[in-house]
């Protein structure tokens, strides 16, 4: 009798189970359209990883900075994060946005990905690429390698840091990949998430690094990533929030208006997760 | 699962209802309230029973309880069982003889027993046979009671105080619906029916209330369907709602005015402070602007359905059921009333 109640209680408890789970709405989506035309020569909306709204995404486009995204992701595969860095008079002459290194300074690899990742500094960027392949040449070898292994069909690099330059280029669906690989590297979520950080040299010399995502504490639930900009490639943004367990990728590649276009797609595909119709009804 | 099993886990699971429903109503005597009063005019028992079920590989334990019960009712020694009403009653002597029915949706079995008196106690059996919780069952429940002396049974006062008790608790209640402008209490037949008027009073109060911003966030953050509540009670939410977004605006206080309850403002408001503004966002301002470009930017820009070619938005999630409701459910099937 007593197997008997046990399997008794076994079985109420499965059906009871299995009638209160429930689940959100299976995906409908049949293909991610243009909703936000003109918006930018290509960009890509995703809703918990389903592409909602794009225009262009495997349009082959000058990344800009989103470049760095693949240089961090490179470097934090190959290096230590408390390995030394010696920062070489090239790096130090970089042009561009720059934490402001000088040749012999020395920092910490993980100091150096603040300023690459946070500050978008050029200086950081190619004191990391040497420090990885000893060249940038080489290092870009290494990034181009890299994409090929992650199937990036329509990326390819010249230079690690996102110079404008031929045979530079990055579609919006290739950075995508690229923004959630990013997220899903504890060492670089934590830190493209920061708006703010002081980035110091061995002997204490200090850098006070701003991120140049003007998003960060703005948009509720915004983990970072990155930004972008070249005369060639205008402004460029790949964004990354999540919301009660829902997440959005934003990439948006020679934007008009890349921070507010950003927040309408954020809001707007926040708000189709959670049911909410697109416009709401006036209360006046 | 084989047929004999599924037929073991029915007859385990109504063996299992139908000895908690007996165990659990033995004592419903000593659940009265009594008091232990040597001058008492009631009598004081220890009621002990021991159920006997065939096939039952172990003997269930004996349980003992101690009851106030009337002196001389005969009726009180019968073990009470939910659902079950006494049908027949004989006494010849110090013989007690009864039959019970229980009858339900599940239930459909009958009791007989008898009790015999003697001078320090009694003692009795009671046969159970018929279908229990839809199986074909049988048991028996042997018990005795011993007197151990007097008492004053306050049943009567205690089934007063439950109800005063629960009549505090539907005042409770109907307060905290009136308080939160919960429309579905005071529906007509709903719990707080009679206190409809009280209710559009206190939506009247809110109409003025409602339109300080702070004011009109928090009932519409205890409230979601406070809208409804107006309209119920023939009062214009519509004009509380423009009131409050004039005031924030005046006032400055973008967070109310993007905060979704005012977009014809948002929309005046944003075209003049947010549009054009390509650079970083102004914090001060990000909240009117937020909204600004999300109301009148892509999916949302075009029209109010979904572009051509997207699928419908998800219906919303039926909202989860609120606590006061929950409480009046509770309450309705608690009260006797």
């Amino acid at each position: 009798m007593l197997h008997v109640l046990a399997a008794f209680c076994v079985a109420y408890v499965g059906a009871v189970g299995a009638t209160g789970a429930t689940g959100a709405p299976a995906a409908v989506q049949t293909s991610p359209t243009d909703a936000f035309a003109g918006a930018a020569a290509a960009y890509l909306v995703e809703l918990d990883g389903t592409p909602l709204w794009a225009a262009a995404p495997e349009r082959q486009l000058p990344p800009a900075s989103l470049t760095k995204l693949m240089t961090a992701l490179v470097v934090d595969a190959d290096t230590r994060p408390d390995a030394i860095v010696t920062v070489s008079a090239r790096a130090a002459g970089a042009g561009g946005a720059r934490m402001g290194l000088k040749a012999g300074m020395r920092l910490a690899v993980t100091e150096l990905m603040a300023g690459l990742l946070l500050r978008s500094a050029n200086d950081a960027c190619l004191a990391l690429a040497e420090q990885v392949a000893g060249t940038e040449a080489h290092f870009v070898e290494r990034m181009n390698a890299q994409a090929k292994a992650w199937q990036l069909g329509d990326t390819h690099f010249v230079n690690a840091c996102g110079f404008d330059a031929p045979g530079q280029y990055a579609s919006a669906r290739d950075i995508a990949a690229l923004a959630r690989r990013v997220v899903a590297t504890p060492r670089l979520a934590s830190l493209v998430a920061l708006p703010r950080y002081s980035a110091r040299t061995v002997d204490g010399r200090t850098f006070a690094l701003r991120s140049t995502n003007a998003l960060l504490g703005f948009v509720p639930g915004l983990k970072g990533v990155k930004t972008g900009y070249t005369q060639r490639a205008g402004r460029c943004l790949a964004g990354y929030a999540e919301r009660d367990g829902h997440t959005v990728l934003v990439v948006l590649l020679g934007a008009n208006d890349r921070w507010w276009d950003a927040v309408a797609m954020f809001e707007q595909a926040f708000g189709r997760a959670a049911g909410a119709p697109l416009r709401t009804a006036p209360d006046g | 699962m084989s047929g004999n099993r599924l037929a073991g886990v029915r007859t385990a699971r109504a063996f299992v209802v139908v000895v908690l429903g007996v165990m659990v109503a033995l004592p419903a005597a000593a659940q009265m309230g009594y008091k232990a009063d040597p001058q008492g005019k009631d009598e004081l028992w220890d009621v002990t029973s021991k159920m006997d079920i065939p096939g039952m590989p172990m003997a269930m334990p004996a349980r003992t309880n101690r009851v106030c019960v009337e002196k001389g009712n005969d009726a009180a020694t019968i073990p009470k069982n939910e659902g079950c009403t006494v049908v027949d009653t004989k006494r010849v002597g110090n013989r007690f003889t009864y039959k019970m029915q229980c009858k339900n949706a599940k239930n459909d079995y009958t009791a007989t027993g008898e009790s015999t008196t003697g001078p320090n106690g009694y003692q009795g059996r009671m046969h159970m046979a018929g279908k229990m919780e839809g199986e074909q069952m049988e048991m028996s429940l042997d018990y005795s009671g011993t007197r151990v002396g007097n008492c004053t049974s306050t049943a009567k006062q205690d089934v007063a105080a439950a109800k005063a008790q629960g009549e505090k608790g539907v005042a409770d209640t109907c307060n905290g619906g009136i308080e939160r402008l919960m429309w579905q209490m005071f529906e007509p037949k709903e719990l707080c029916a009679a206190k409809r008027e009280a209710f559009c009073a206190a939506v009247a109060k809110a109409g003025v209330s409602m339109q300080d911003p702070a004011q009109y966030t928090a009932m519409t953050g205890r409230n979601t369907d406070v809208r409804t509540s107006f309209a119920k009670c023939g009062q214009d939410f519509a004009a509380t709602t423009g009131a409050a977004c004039t005031r924030a605006t005046g006032a400055g206080n973008w967070n109310f005015v993007g905060s979704g309850h005012c977009d014809d403002v948002v929309r005046s408001e944003g075209a003049m402070r947010c549009a054009g503004r390509g650079g970083r966002p102004e914090p001060a301002l990000y909240p009117l602007c937020s909204r600004y470009v999300t109301i009148t930017r892509g999916a949302a820009a075009g029209a109010s359905s979904a572009p051509s070619g997207m699928p419908p938005a998800n219906p919303a999630p039926p909202p989860a059921q609120d606590p006061v409701q929950q409480g009046i459910d509770k309450m309705k099937k608690l009260l006797p009333f």
